[in-house]
C-alpha cells in the first residue's frame, strides 16, 4: 500500500513546492523507503547548492575583476597601495576578507606576513595578551613570510614551535622572549642553529615559572657550551639577564644590556641573584670578548658582592655611553676596571644615604678621565641628613678632564648649598652643567655668591618648583657675568620628566608662573642663547 | 626652431601638450627619452596615456616641479623610507578628489611614466580610504562583491575572531 497511495496524498503533506518528478517517486513507498529517498534527495540538493554557491563565488570573483581598481591598477599597484596602510598592525589581516583577489595577492607577499608576525606578536607581548595567536595561525604567517627575515617575540610556546621548524629559525633577524629558566635547554637547542641573520635578542628569564632552578643551575643547563664565532655574525644587540653572559658575549655586539632577575619574574621577596652574572670575572672575559661595544648597561645584574678583578683590564675603545645600577662598591669595582674613551656617556645611579654620599669617596681615575659624567640619584625612603658630603676629595685634582656633568635629582631630594659649592669646586673645567631637580633655588644661590666654574658655558636647569624662582636665576646670571663667567646658553625648564613612568611624562607645576619678557631681555643682554620653557608672558 | 625649454608631449588619442622641460622631468622616463634625444623639435608620444589623464598629470608635476629639485639624487633610504614620508597636502587631496576610474588611470600613468612621488601620494590616497573600514565598508567603497564561499568564509571568521581579539 504504502505511506502515500497517490499523488494527492503526497501534496496534502507538503507545501507544493517541489517538483512533481520529485513528488512521484515516493508514491507507494513503504516508511522507511521514503526517508531513504528523501535523504537521497536532501544530500543531492544540497550538493547543488553547494556547487550553485561555487558558482555564484566565481561569478562574483569575475564581476571583481571588471572593476576600476583591479582593471586599472595591476597587482603590483594593488600592492603598492595596501602597504601604505601600512601591514603593521593586525587590523589589517582584514584586508585578505575583503575580496578572493586580494587575500590572493597579500598571500603571495612575505612582506605582509613579517611585518604581521612581527607586530602582531610584538604587541600581543607587551600588552600581555599572552598566546593570542593560534598555532596554524603563527605557522602560516611563518611559512608565508619565506625568504624574508623576521621578527619573533614570544614566551615558551613560541619556543617550542620554533623548535619543530629549524628552516625558519635560521631567518630570525631579532629574537625576544620571556621564558622560565625551565626552558634554558630549548633555548639553547634552537642558539646552536647557526643564525646568520640574527641582529637582536632579547631573553628575560624567570625564575617564576620555573621549578625553583637557582642561578648555578641555570648554569648547569647552559653547561660550558659557547656559541661558534661565527653563529651569530650579524648580532649587534643582546638584552639579557646576565646568567646568560658571557656565553652570548659575540664580537660583533654594539648594543649589550644585562639585567638581573625583574621583579614581576621573581619568587625571591628580597634581591635575587638567580639570573645575575656569576661573577666579576665572568663579566669581564664577556666584556672582552666584544670589542665593537658602542653602549652597555648594567642594570642590577651583578652579585651583591664582586671583588676587584686579579689584573683583567678592559678597554673599549667604541664605547660611548655606559650605564651602571649597581651598589656602590660593586660600582667602584666596575668603574676602576673598565676603562673608558674620554667621550663616553658614563650614567650611574645612586641611592643617596648618609653613609653613602652622592660623589665617591675618593676620585676614581677612569671616571675623572671622561667628558661626561651623569649621575640619576634617588633616595633610599629612610630619613637623610645629608645628600652629599663634603669630604673634599675632589678638590684639588686638577688633571681631570671632566667637562660635562649631568646630574638627575628628579623629585624630593633637596640638596644643600654646601652640596653644590662642592659639585661645582670639584670639577673646575666644567662646560656644561646640567641638573634636573624638585627647586633649584640652592643652585642658583650658590652660582650667585660663589665662583662658578670660569669654564662653564652651558647651563641647562630642569625644576618642579619654579614659583618666583625667576628673578633669582635672573639675578644670579647677571652676578655671574659680573665675573667675567661666560655662560653662552642658557635652558631653563620649569618642568621635570618623571623617570618612575614607564611612559616617560613630563610633570608640570601649575602653580608656576611664566618668566616675564622683561626678565627674558634682561638675560639675552648677558647670555647669546636662552632657552625658556614655558614661553614667556606678554605682559607683567 | 621652437622653444628648448619646452617640449611637446602626444596623448594616445592625439592631444598635445606643450610643457617645460623641467616640469616633465619628475618623470624618470620622459627624462631618460629628453637625454637620449637631445635637442630635438620632435614631440613626445605619450601611448598609454590619455588627454584627461596627461592633463592632470602635467598638473600635478607643475605644482611640484619645486619638491623635485629637494628629493634629486640617489634615494639612500629606499621605497620604505620614501613611502613613510610620503606626505599627502591638502593639494594633493583636492588634486585626487576625482571619480575613481580617473584616480586609478592617474596612478597607472604615473607608475608608467615612472613618476614615483605621484604614485607615492595617489597610492597614499587610496590607502587612506581603505584605512580603519571594515571588509564590507571597502567593499561598498569599491563596489567590490564577497566572492568568498561558505567554506572560505568559515575560515575567515576564525581569522576575524582573532583580529577582533585586543
Amino acid at each position: 500500500m504504502g505511506l502515500f497511495a497517490t499523488l494527492d496524498d503526497i501534496r496534502t503533506s507538503t507545501s507544493f513546492l517541489l517538483p512533481e518528478r520529485d513528488l512521484a517517486a515516493f508514491v507507494r513507498l513503504e516508511a522507511d523507503e521514503v526517508r531513504k529517498t528523501s535523504s537521497a534527495k536532501i544530500e543531492a540538493y544540497t550538493a547543488r547548492i553547494k556547487t550553485n554557491q561555487h558558482h555564484i563565488a566565481d561569478l562574483c570573483s569575475i564581476h571583481n575583476a571588471a572593476l576600476p581598481l583591479h582593471v586599472e591598477l595591476p597587482p603590483e599597484l594593488v600592492l603598492e597601495i595596501f602597504r601604505h596602510v601600512p601591514f603593521a598592525s593586525r587590523w589589517n589581516i582584514r584586508l585578505l576578507h575583503v575580496c578572493r583577489l586580494w587575500r590572493s595577492i597579500l598571500q603571495r607577499t612575505p612582506e605582509f606576513w613579517a611585518s604581521f608576525l612581527s607586530h602582531s606578536l610584538e604587541r600581543s607581548y607587551w600588552r600581555g595578551y599572552g598566546w593570542s595567536m593560534d598555532e596554524p595561525m603563527f605557522l602560516t604567517s611563518l611559512n608565508r613570510s619565506s625568504p624574508l627575515a623576521v621578527q619573533i617575540t614570544g614566551a615558551e610556546r613560541h619556543l617550542e614551535i620554533l623548535r619543530t621548524v629549524p628552516h625558519h629559525v635560521v631567518r630570525l633577524s631579532s629574537l625576544t622572549l620571556a621564558i622560565g629558566a625551565s626552558s634554558v635547554d630549548t633555548l639553547f637547542s634552537i642558539l646552536r642553529i647557526k643564525l646568520p641573520l640574527l641582529e637582536k635578542l632579547v631573553l628575560k628569564l624567570t625564575c617564576k615559572a620555573s621549578n625553583g632552578l637557582m642561578g648555578t643551575e641555570i648554569l648547569d643547563k647552559i653547561g660550558p657550551w659557547a656559541p661558534p664565532a661565527d653563529n651569530f655574525p650579524r648580532l649587534q644587540s643582546l638584552d639579557v639577564n646576565g646568567v646568560l653572559f658571557p656565553t652570548l658575549a659575540a664580537p660583533t655586539l654594539k648594543h649589550l644590556r644585562l639585567i638581573g632577575c625583574l621583579k614581576n619574574l621573581c619568587t625571591s621577596p628580597t634581591s635575587c641573584s638567580r639570573t645575575a652574572v656569576p661573577s666579576m670575572d665572568a663579566l669581564l672575559s664577556g666584556l672582552q670578548r666584544c670589542p665593537a661595544l658602542v653602549t652597555c648597561k648594567l642594570v642590577a645584574c651583578l652579585p651583591a658582592r664582586v671583588t676587584a678583578s686579579r689584573g683583567l683590564g678592559v678597554h673599549l675603545p667604541e664605547l660611548r655611553e655606559f650605564c651602571i645600577y649597581a651598589n656602590p662598591s660593586t660600582t667602584r669595582v666596575i668603574l676602576e676596571t673598565i676603562t673608558f674613551p674620554p667621550h663616553t656617556f658614563l650614567t650611574t645611579s645612586r641611592c643617596i644615604t648618609a653613609q653613602d654620599p652622592l660623589l665617591p669617596t675618593t676620585p676614581i681615575p677612569t671616571v675623572l678621565a671622561l667628558d661626561t659624567l651623569s649621575l640619576k640619584a634617588w633616595n633610599s625612603g629612610t630619613p637623610y641628613q645629608r645628600q652629599i658630603q663634603r669630604d673634599g676629595t675632589y678638590e684639588g685634582s686638577s688633571d681631570e678632564r671632566l667637562t660635562s656633568l649631568v646630574l638627575d635629582f628628579g623629585v624630593r631630594i633637596p640638596v644643600v648649598e654646601a652640596d653644590w659649592q662642592l659639585i661645582l669646586d670639584s670639577f673646575v673645567r666644567l662646560a656644561s652643567l646640567t641638573v634636573r631637580i624638585d627647586s633649584c633655588r640652592t643652585l642658583l644661590r650658590v652660582l650667585q655668591r660663589g665662583q662658578p666654574p670660569r669654564a662653564l658655558e652651558t647651563l641647562s636647569i630642569s625644576c618642579l618648583k619654579g614659583r618666583r624662582v625667576q628673578e633669582l636665576l635672573v639675578r644670579a646670571i647677571e652676578d655671574a657675568a659680573s665675573k667675567h663667567l661666560r655662560v653662552r646658553r642658557l635652558e631653563f625648564r620649569q618642568a621635570i620628566y618623571d623617570l618612575h613612568c614607564r611612559e616617560r611624562h613630563e610633570k608640570k607645576n601649575r602653580s608656576n608662573v611664566p618668566m616675564s619678557a622683561e626678565q627674558l631681555s634682561r638675560l639675552k643682554a648677558v647670555v647669546a642663547a636662552v632657552i625658556i620653557f614655558p614661553e614667556v608672558r606678554s605682559a607683567d | 626652431m621652437g622653444d628648448s625649454n619646452r617640449l611637446t608631449l602626444v596623448a594616445s588619442d592625439g592631444g598635445k601638450f606643450v610643457v617645460d622641460k623641467e616640469v616633465v622631468q619628475m618623470s624618470v622616463l620622459l627624462k631618460n627619452m629628453i637625454e637620449d634625444l637631445g635637442e630635438t623639435d620632435e614631440s613626445i608620444p605619450i601611448p598609454n596615456v590619455t588627454s584627461p589623464v596627461l592633463t592632470k598629470v602635467i598638473e600635478f608635476c607643475e605644482n611640484h616641479r619645486t619638491d623635485a629639485a629637494r628629493t634629486d639624487g640617489p634615494n639612500v633610504d629606499g621605497d620604505d623610507a620614501r613611502m613613510r614620508t610620503a606626505v599627502v597636502s591638502d593639494w594633493d587631496r583636492q588634486f585626487f578628489d576625482v571619480d575613481q576610474d580617473l584616480m586609478f588611470e592617474i596612478i597607472v600613468a604615473a607608475n608608467y611614466l615612472d613618476i614615483k612621488s605621484l604614485v607615492d601620494v595617489g597610492c597614499k590616497v587610496v590607502a587612506d580610504m581603505i584605512k580603519g573600514k571594515s571588509p564590507q565598508e571597502i567593499r561598498d567603497l569599491f563596489d567590490i562583491v564577497n566572492d568568498f564561499s561558505p567554506e572560505e568564509e568559515a575560515a575567515l571568521r576564525k581569522e576575524n575572531e582573532w583580529a577582533n581579539d585586543r
